[in-house]
Protein backbone atom coordinates (compact mmCIF):
# COMPACT_ATOMS: atom_id res chain seq x y z
CA UNK A 1 0.00 0.00 0.00
CA UNK A 2 2.77 2.51 0.93
CA UNK A 3 4.77 1.00 -2.02
CA UNK A 4 1.87 2.09 -4.34
CA UNK A 5 1.41 5.37 -2.24
CA UNK A 6 4.57 6.52 -3.21
CA UNK A 7 4.08 5.22 -6.86
CA UNK A 8 1.53 7.27 -7.71
CA UNK A 9 2.64 10.30 -5.70
CA UNK A 10 6.02 10.70 -4.89
CA UNK A 11 7.33 9.01 -7.86
CA UNK A 12 7.33 10.35 -11.78
CA UNK A 13 4.84 8.34 -13.46
CA UNK A 14 6.65 6.51 -17.07
CA UNK A 15 6.13 8.02 -20.24
CA UNK A 16 3.48 5.76 -21.83
CA UNK A 17 1.09 6.23 -18.29
CA UNK A 18 0.56 9.74 -18.59
CA UNK A 19 -0.08 8.82 -22.46
CA UNK A 20 -2.88 7.12 -21.48
CA UNK A 21 -3.93 8.81 -18.73
CA UNK A 22 -4.55 12.44 -20.83
CA UNK A 23 -5.61 10.34 -23.62
CA UNK A 24 -8.41 9.25 -21.01
CA UNK A 25 -9.18 12.48 -19.43
CA UNK A 26 -9.49 13.95 -23.22
CA UNK A 27 -11.92 11.88 -24.29
CA UNK A 28 -13.96 12.60 -20.99
CA UNK A 29 -13.88 15.94 -21.53
CA UNK A 30 -15.07 15.51 -24.82
CA UNK A 31 -17.85 12.94 -23.22
CA UNK A 32 -18.47 15.51 -20.57
CA UNK A 33 -18.45 18.97 -22.03
CA UNK A 34 -18.97 18.65 -25.73
CA UNK A 35 -15.50 19.75 -26.45
CA UNK A 36 -11.86 18.24 -26.05
CA UNK A 37 -9.10 19.85 -24.25
CA UNK A 38 -8.01 23.24 -25.37
CA UNK A 39 -5.53 25.80 -24.37
CA UNK A 40 -4.72 28.88 -26.49
CA UNK A 41 -8.32 30.55 -27.03
CA UNK A 42 -8.40 31.28 -23.58
CA UNK A 43 -5.03 33.15 -23.79
CA UNK A 44 -6.57 35.02 -26.45
CA UNK A 45 -9.63 36.12 -24.29
CA UNK A 46 -6.85 37.19 -21.49
CA UNK A 47 -5.45 39.58 -23.72
CA UNK A 48 -8.80 40.90 -25.45
CA UNK A 49 -9.90 41.14 -21.84
CA UNK A 50 -6.63 43.21 -20.86
CA UNK A 51 -7.40 45.53 -24.04
CA UNK A 52 -10.78 46.04 -22.74
CA UNK A 53 -9.09 47.08 -19.68
CA UNK A 54 -7.13 49.47 -21.18
CA UNK A 55 -10.09 51.22 -23.13
CA UNK A 56 -9.78 49.03 -26.79
CA UNK A 57 -12.65 47.44 -27.94
CA UNK A 58 -13.15 47.43 -31.34
CA UNK A 59 -12.82 44.05 -32.20
CA UNK A 60 -14.43 43.92 -35.48
CA UNK A 61 -13.21 41.34 -37.56
CA UNK A 62 -11.08 39.47 -35.06
CA UNK A 63 -10.84 35.99 -34.09
CA UNK A 64 -13.47 36.22 -31.90
CA UNK A 65 -16.26 37.88 -33.54
CA UNK A 66 -15.37 35.70 -36.94
CA UNK A 67 -15.44 32.46 -34.26
CA UNK A 68 -16.97 33.37 -31.42
CA UNK A 69 -16.40 30.66 -28.39
CA UNK A 70 -17.74 32.06 -25.52
CA UNK A 71 -21.25 30.58 -24.09
CA UNK A 72 -23.53 32.71 -22.89
CA UNK A 73 -22.43 34.19 -19.42
CA UNK A 74 -18.82 33.93 -20.00
CA UNK A 75 -16.67 36.39 -20.19
CA UNK A 76 -13.15 37.57 -21.58
CA UNK A 77 -11.93 36.56 -17.60
CA UNK A 78 -14.19 33.54 -16.83
CA UNK A 79 -14.83 30.63 -19.52
CA UNK A 80 -14.36 27.55 -19.33
CA UNK A 81 -11.42 27.42 -21.23
CA UNK A 82 -9.66 29.85 -18.94
CA UNK A 83 -10.80 27.60 -16.34
CA UNK A 84 -9.45 24.68 -17.62
CA UNK A 85 -6.35 26.93 -17.78
CA UNK A 86 -5.96 27.73 -14.38
CA UNK A 87 -6.72 24.64 -13.68
CA UNK A 88 -4.10 22.73 -15.50
CA UNK A 89 -1.69 25.00 -13.57
CA UNK A 90 -3.17 24.63 -10.13
CA UNK A 91 -2.76 20.88 -10.68
CA UNK A 92 0.45 21.10 -11.88
CA UNK A 93 0.92 22.66 -8.57
CA UNK A 94 -0.57 20.56 -6.37
CA UNK A 95 2.27 17.29 -7.97
CA UNK A 96 4.80 19.57 -7.18
CA UNK A 97 3.94 20.09 -3.63
CA UNK A 98 2.95 16.74 -2.90
CA UNK A 99 6.47 15.75 -3.67
CA UNK A 100 8.17 19.00 -1.78
CA UNK A 101 9.61 20.23 -5.27
CA UNK A 102 8.49 23.45 -5.29
CA UNK A 103 10.40 26.68 -5.25
CA UNK A 104 10.58 29.82 -6.97
CA UNK A 105 13.04 29.37 -9.93
CA UNK A 106 14.67 32.74 -10.68
CA UNK A 107 15.70 33.72 -14.53
CA UNK A 108 19.11 33.20 -14.48
CA UNK A 109 20.44 35.26 -17.75
CA UNK A 110 18.55 38.51 -20.01
CA UNK A 111 19.51 35.85 -22.60
CA UNK A 112 16.93 33.49 -21.75
CA UNK A 113 14.34 36.33 -21.90
CA UNK A 114 15.06 37.53 -25.04
CA UNK A 115 14.01 33.43 -25.93
CA UNK A 116 11.35 33.67 -23.97
CA UNK A 117 9.76 36.67 -25.03
CA UNK A 118 10.45 35.76 -28.75
CA UNK A 119 9.13 32.33 -28.51
CA UNK A 120 6.18 32.86 -26.70
CA UNK A 121 5.31 35.32 -29.23
CA UNK A 122 5.74 33.30 -32.13
CA UNK A 123 3.74 30.60 -30.35
CA UNK A 124 0.92 33.06 -29.65
CA UNK A 125 0.81 34.50 -33.27
CA UNK A 126 1.07 31.05 -34.85
CA UNK A 127 -1.64 29.48 -33.07
CA UNK A 128 -4.23 31.89 -33.62
CA UNK A 129 -3.94 31.10 -37.52
CA UNK A 130 -3.78 28.00 -37.28
CA UNK A 131 -6.89 27.63 -34.84
CA UNK A 132 -4.71 26.08 -31.72
CA UNK A 133 -2.05 25.04 -30.36
CA UNK A 134 -0.53 21.41 -29.90
CA UNK A 135 -2.96 20.82 -28.15
CA UNK A 136 -6.84 22.14 -29.78
CA UNK A 137 -4.45 21.87 -33.26
CA UNK A 138 -2.91 18.53 -32.99
CA UNK A 139 -3.80 16.41 -29.95
CA UNK A 140 -7.24 16.97 -29.73
CA UNK A 141 -7.38 17.44 -33.45
CA UNK A 142 -5.81 14.56 -35.24
CA UNK A 143 -7.99 12.13 -32.89
CA UNK A 144 -11.48 14.00 -33.91
CA UNK A 145 -10.40 12.81 -37.64
CA UNK A 146 -9.75 16.49 -39.06
CA UNK A 147 -7.40 17.11 -41.41
CA UNK A 148 -5.70 20.22 -39.97
CA UNK A 149 -4.39 18.21 -37.37
CA UNK A 150 -2.31 16.37 -39.51
CA UNK A 151 -1.10 19.59 -41.44
CA UNK A 152 -0.48 21.26 -38.13
CA UNK A 153 1.36 18.33 -36.95
CA UNK A 154 4.07 18.54 -39.96
CA UNK A 155 3.84 22.06 -40.10
CA UNK A 156 5.38 21.91 -36.01
CA UNK A 157 7.64 19.58 -37.07
CA UNK A 158 8.84 21.99 -39.77
CA UNK A 159 9.43 24.60 -37.13
CA UNK A 160 10.93 22.43 -34.75
CA UNK A 161 13.75 22.20 -36.78
CA UNK A 162 13.84 25.76 -37.71
CA UNK A 163 13.45 26.53 -33.93
CA UNK A 164 16.60 23.78 -33.00
CA UNK A 165 18.81 25.34 -35.87
CA UNK A 166 17.79 28.71 -33.95
CA UNK A 167 19.01 27.32 -30.42
CA UNK A 168 21.55 25.27 -32.01
CA UNK A 169 23.18 28.36 -33.25
CA UNK A 170 22.60 31.15 -30.41
CA UNK A 171 21.82 29.10 -27.22
CA UNK A 172 24.58 26.49 -27.20
CA UNK B 1 25.57 15.27 -26.77
CA UNK B 2 25.21 11.38 -26.52
CA UNK B 3 21.80 10.52 -24.87
CA UNK B 4 23.26 8.48 -21.91
CA UNK B 5 24.89 11.90 -21.14
CA UNK B 6 21.84 13.39 -20.85
CA UNK B 7 20.09 10.86 -18.50
CA UNK B 8 23.21 11.34 -16.38
CA UNK B 9 23.25 15.16 -16.86
CA UNK B 10 19.15 14.71 -16.11
CA UNK B 11 19.98 12.43 -12.77
CA UNK B 12 22.14 14.76 -10.86
CA UNK B 13 19.94 18.25 -12.09
CA UNK B 14 16.94 15.77 -10.02
CA UNK B 15 19.34 15.11 -7.56
CA UNK B 16 20.62 18.45 -6.49
CA UNK B 17 17.05 19.70 -7.01
CA UNK B 18 16.10 17.51 -4.04
CA UNK B 19 19.00 18.63 -1.97
CA UNK B 20 17.69 22.15 -2.37
CA UNK B 21 14.20 21.51 -1.81
CA UNK B 22 14.16 18.80 1.15
CA UNK B 23 11.96 21.10 3.10
CA UNK B 24 8.53 19.05 3.67
CA UNK B 25 5.98 21.02 1.21
CA UNK B 26 3.14 18.28 2.55
CA UNK B 27 1.55 20.76 4.75
CA UNK B 28 0.84 23.37 1.27
CA UNK B 29 -0.09 19.95 -0.38
CA UNK B 30 -2.90 19.37 2.12
CA UNK B 31 -4.57 22.54 1.74
CA UNK B 32 -4.50 23.02 -2.25
CA UNK B 33 -5.84 19.43 -1.92
CA UNK B 34 -8.66 20.83 0.52
CA UNK B 35 -9.05 24.05 -1.64
CA UNK B 36 -9.34 22.10 -4.78
CA UNK B 37 -11.53 19.07 -3.92
CA UNK B 38 -14.06 21.71 -2.03
CA UNK B 39 -14.26 24.06 -4.80
CA UNK B 40 -15.08 20.91 -7.10
CA UNK B 41 -17.81 19.78 -5.16
CA UNK B 42 -18.83 23.66 -4.61
CA UNK B 43 -19.09 23.23 -8.54
CA UNK B 44 -20.92 20.22 -8.85
CA UNK B 45 -23.15 21.00 -6.45
CA UNK B 46 -24.56 24.35 -8.12
CA UNK B 47 -24.25 22.30 -11.40
CA UNK B 48 -21.66 24.98 -12.52
CA UNK B 49 -21.10 25.04 -16.17
CA UNK B 50 -17.34 24.56 -15.26
CA UNK B 51 -17.82 21.62 -12.71
CA UNK B 52 -16.14 19.34 -15.28
CA UNK B 53 -13.30 21.64 -16.54
CA UNK B 54 -12.17 21.92 -13.27
CA UNK B 55 -11.62 18.86 -11.39
CA UNK B 56 -10.07 17.28 -15.44
CA UNK B 57 -7.85 20.50 -15.59
CA UNK B 58 -6.24 19.72 -12.28
CA UNK B 59 -6.06 16.04 -13.64
CA UNK B 60 -4.59 17.24 -16.90
CA UNK B 61 -2.00 19.22 -14.94
CA UNK B 62 -1.05 16.93 -12.41
CA UNK B 63 -0.24 14.06 -14.73
CA UNK B 64 1.69 16.57 -16.78
CA UNK B 65 3.81 17.47 -13.94
CA UNK B 66 3.93 13.75 -12.33
CA UNK B 67 5.42 12.54 -15.70
CA UNK B 68 7.07 15.76 -16.61
CA UNK B 69 5.42 15.37 -20.17
CA UNK B 70 6.27 17.93 -22.53
CA UNK B 71 5.25 17.81 -26.17
CA UNK B 72 7.68 20.73 -26.88
CA UNK B 73 10.44 18.11 -26.02
CA UNK B 74 8.55 15.06 -27.94
CA UNK B 75 9.55 17.53 -30.74
CA UNK B 76 12.49 18.86 -30.09
CA UNK B 77 14.54 15.66 -28.43
CA UNK B 78 14.26 13.75 -31.76
CA UNK B 79 15.84 16.41 -33.21
CA UNK B 80 18.57 17.67 -31.08
CA UNK B 81 19.48 14.73 -29.22
CA UNK B 82 17.87 11.54 -30.94
CA UNK B 83 15.80 10.85 -27.80
CA UNK B 84 12.18 9.34 -28.91
CA UNK B 85 10.92 8.12 -25.75
CA UNK B 86 8.33 11.37 -25.38
CA UNK B 87 7.37 10.51 -29.30
CA UNK B 88 6.50 7.71 -29.02
CA UNK B 89 4.04 8.59 -25.92
CA UNK B 90 2.47 11.62 -27.26
CA UNK B 91 2.01 8.60 -30.87
CA UNK B 92 0.49 6.67 -28.62
CA UNK B 93 -2.09 8.81 -26.73
CA UNK B 94 -2.91 10.15 -30.14
CA UNK B 95 -4.22 6.32 -30.66
CA UNK B 96 -5.65 6.13 -27.70
CA UNK B 97 -7.59 9.20 -28.35
CA UNK B 98 -8.46 8.29 -32.06
CA UNK B 99 -10.02 5.27 -30.83
CA UNK B 100 -12.32 7.41 -27.80
CA UNK B 101 -13.05 9.87 -30.19
CA UNK B 102 -14.27 7.26 -32.96
CA UNK B 103 -16.06 5.89 -30.59
CA UNK B 104 -17.97 8.95 -29.03
CA UNK B 105 -18.45 10.39 -32.70
CA UNK B 106 -20.09 7.39 -34.04
CA UNK B 107 -23.00 7.05 -31.66
CA UNK B 108 -23.48 10.99 -31.48
CA UNK B 109 -23.83 11.78 -35.33
CA UNK B 110 -25.81 9.44 -38.07
CA UNK B 111 -23.06 7.99 -39.58
CA UNK B 112 -24.82 7.89 -43.27
CA UNK B 113 -26.71 11.32 -42.77
CA UNK B 114 -24.78 14.30 -40.83
CA UNK B 115 -23.40 17.72 -40.54
CA UNK B 116 -19.98 18.51 -39.95
CA UNK B 117 -20.73 21.20 -37.55
CA UNK B 118 -22.59 17.75 -35.45
CA UNK B 119 -19.17 15.82 -34.53
CA UNK B 120 -17.84 16.47 -31.17
CA UNK B 121 -13.92 17.15 -31.43
CA UNK B 122 -11.52 19.86 -32.81
CA UNK B 123 -12.82 20.00 -36.36
CA UNK B 124 -11.44 23.32 -37.93
CA UNK B 125 -10.81 24.23 -41.50
CA UNK B 126 -7.38 23.62 -42.95
CA UNK B 127 -5.37 25.76 -45.64
CA UNK B 128 -2.43 27.60 -45.56
CA UNK B 129 -2.46 29.10 -42.81
CA UNK B 130 -2.50 26.17 -40.62
CA UNK B 131 1.21 25.76 -42.04
CA UNK B 132 2.42 28.96 -41.57
CA UNK B 133 0.52 28.97 -38.26
CA UNK B 134 2.04 25.38 -37.36
CA UNK B 135 5.77 26.71 -38.52
CA UNK B 136 5.17 29.75 -36.28
CA UNK B 137 4.39 27.97 -33.42
CA UNK B 138 6.65 24.70 -33.97
CA UNK B 139 9.36 26.98 -34.03
CA UNK B 140 8.39 29.40 -31.29
CA UNK B 141 7.31 26.54 -29.24
CA UNK B 142 11.28 24.76 -29.77
CA UNK B 143 12.91 28.33 -28.91
CA UNK B 144 10.66 29.23 -25.76
CA UNK B 145 11.35 25.55 -24.57
CA UNK B 146 7.66 24.20 -24.11
CA UNK B 147 4.06 24.93 -25.76
CA UNK B 148 1.41 26.42 -24.03
CA UNK B 149 0.15 23.55 -21.36
CA UNK B 150 3.75 23.18 -20.80
CA UNK B 151 4.22 26.81 -20.15
CA UNK B 152 1.25 26.36 -17.69
CA UNK B 153 3.10 23.61 -15.83
CA UNK B 154 6.12 25.31 -15.40
CA UNK B 155 4.08 28.36 -13.84
CA UNK B 156 2.46 25.65 -11.23
CA UNK B 157 6.24 24.42 -10.74
CA UNK B 158 7.56 27.76 -9.96
CA UNK B 159 9.31 29.15 -12.90
CA UNK B 160 9.27 32.70 -13.63
CA UNK B 161 10.75 32.21 -17.04
CA UNK B 162 7.69 31.15 -17.90
CA UNK B 163 5.88 34.20 -16.90
CA UNK B 164 7.27 35.82 -18.91
CA UNK B 165 6.45 33.29 -21.79
CA UNK B 166 3.04 33.16 -20.73
CA UNK B 167 2.79 37.35 -21.44
CA UNK B 168 4.14 37.01 -24.60
CA UNK B 169 1.82 33.95 -25.35
CA UNK B 170 -1.10 36.43 -25.01
CA UNK B 171 0.73 39.62 -26.52
CA UNK B 172 1.06 37.05 -29.74
CA UNK B 173 -2.29 35.97 -29.82
CA UNK B 174 -3.59 39.22 -29.60
CA UNK B 175 -1.45 40.30 -32.31
CA UNK B 176 -2.50 37.57 -35.00
CA UNK B 177 -5.99 37.06 -33.14
CA UNK B 178 -6.96 40.69 -33.26
CA UNK B 179 -4.99 43.39 -35.08
CA UNK B 180 -3.67 41.27 -37.93
CA UNK B 181 -6.79 39.00 -38.28
CA UNK B 182 -9.05 41.16 -40.67
CA UNK B 183 -5.50 40.73 -42.94
CA UNK B 184 -5.06 36.98 -42.56
CA UNK B 185 -8.95 36.30 -42.71
CA UNK B 186 -9.08 37.80 -46.03
CA UNK B 187 -5.88 36.49 -47.85
CA UNK B 188 -5.80 33.26 -46.48
CA UNK B 189 -8.79 32.07 -44.03
CA UNK B 190 -11.99 33.35 -45.62
CA UNK B 191 -13.44 30.42 -47.90
CA UNK B 192 -11.46 27.49 -46.25
CA UNK B 193 -13.60 24.36 -44.71
CA UNK B 194 -13.26 21.68 -42.46
CA UNK B 195 -11.92 18.38 -43.81
CA UNK B 196 -13.63 15.52 -42.22
CA UNK B 197 -11.26 12.20 -42.98
CA UNK B 198 -14.40 10.03 -42.66
CA UNK B 199 -16.72 12.13 -44.59
CA UNK B 200 -13.62 11.01 -47.73
CA UNK B 201 -13.28 7.51 -47.44
CA UNK B 202 -16.02 6.39 -44.99
CA UNK B 203 -15.66 6.23 -40.67
CA UNK B 204 -14.32 2.78 -40.23
CA UNK B 205 -11.69 3.23 -43.49
CA UNK B 206 -10.85 6.23 -41.82
CA UNK B 207 -10.68 4.48 -38.33
CA UNK B 208 -8.11 1.83 -39.87
CA UNK B 209 -6.06 4.47 -41.94
CA UNK B 210 -5.48 6.65 -38.95
CA UNK B 211 -4.41 3.75 -36.50
CA UNK B 212 -2.24 2.19 -39.54
CA UNK B 213 -0.41 5.88 -39.89
CA UNK B 214 0.48 6.38 -35.77
CA UNK B 215 1.16 2.67 -35.62
CA UNK B 216 3.67 3.31 -38.99
CA UNK B 217 4.74 6.19 -37.20
CA UNK B 218 5.28 4.55 -33.07
CA UNK B 219 7.52 1.54 -35.04
CA UNK B 220 9.65 4.21 -37.32
CA UNK B 221 9.81 6.46 -33.72
CA UNK B 222 10.70 3.58 -31.45
CA UNK B 223 13.23 2.85 -34.37
CA UNK B 224 15.45 6.00 -34.46
CA UNK B 225 15.19 5.94 -31.04
CA UNK B 226 17.54 2.83 -30.91
CA UNK B 227 19.44 3.16 -33.66
CA UNK B 228 20.91 6.90 -31.68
Amino acid sequence: MDKLYHKVLKAPWPYWVAAIVLSLLNISLLILTGSPWRVTSGFLYWGMWILEKLGYNDFTGSYFALHGGLAGGETFLVNSVSILNAAVLLGALLSVLISSEFKWRRIKNPKQVGFAIFGGLLMGYGARLAFGCNIGAFFSAIPSFSLHGWVFALSMGAGGVIGSRIMMRYMV
Amino acid sequence: MTSERIEALKKRREKERNQMTNRNQNLYAWLLLAAVILLSTALLVNQSPYMWVFPIGIMLGFTLERSRFCFAAAVRNPLIVGTTKLLQAVILALMVSTLGFFILQIVTVDINNFQISEIPGSLRPVGWNTVIGGILFGTGMVIAGGCASGTLMRIGEGFTLQIVVLGAFVGGSVLSGVFHYPFWHDLLIEGRTVIYLPQLIGFFPALILQLSVLGILFAAARKLGKMR
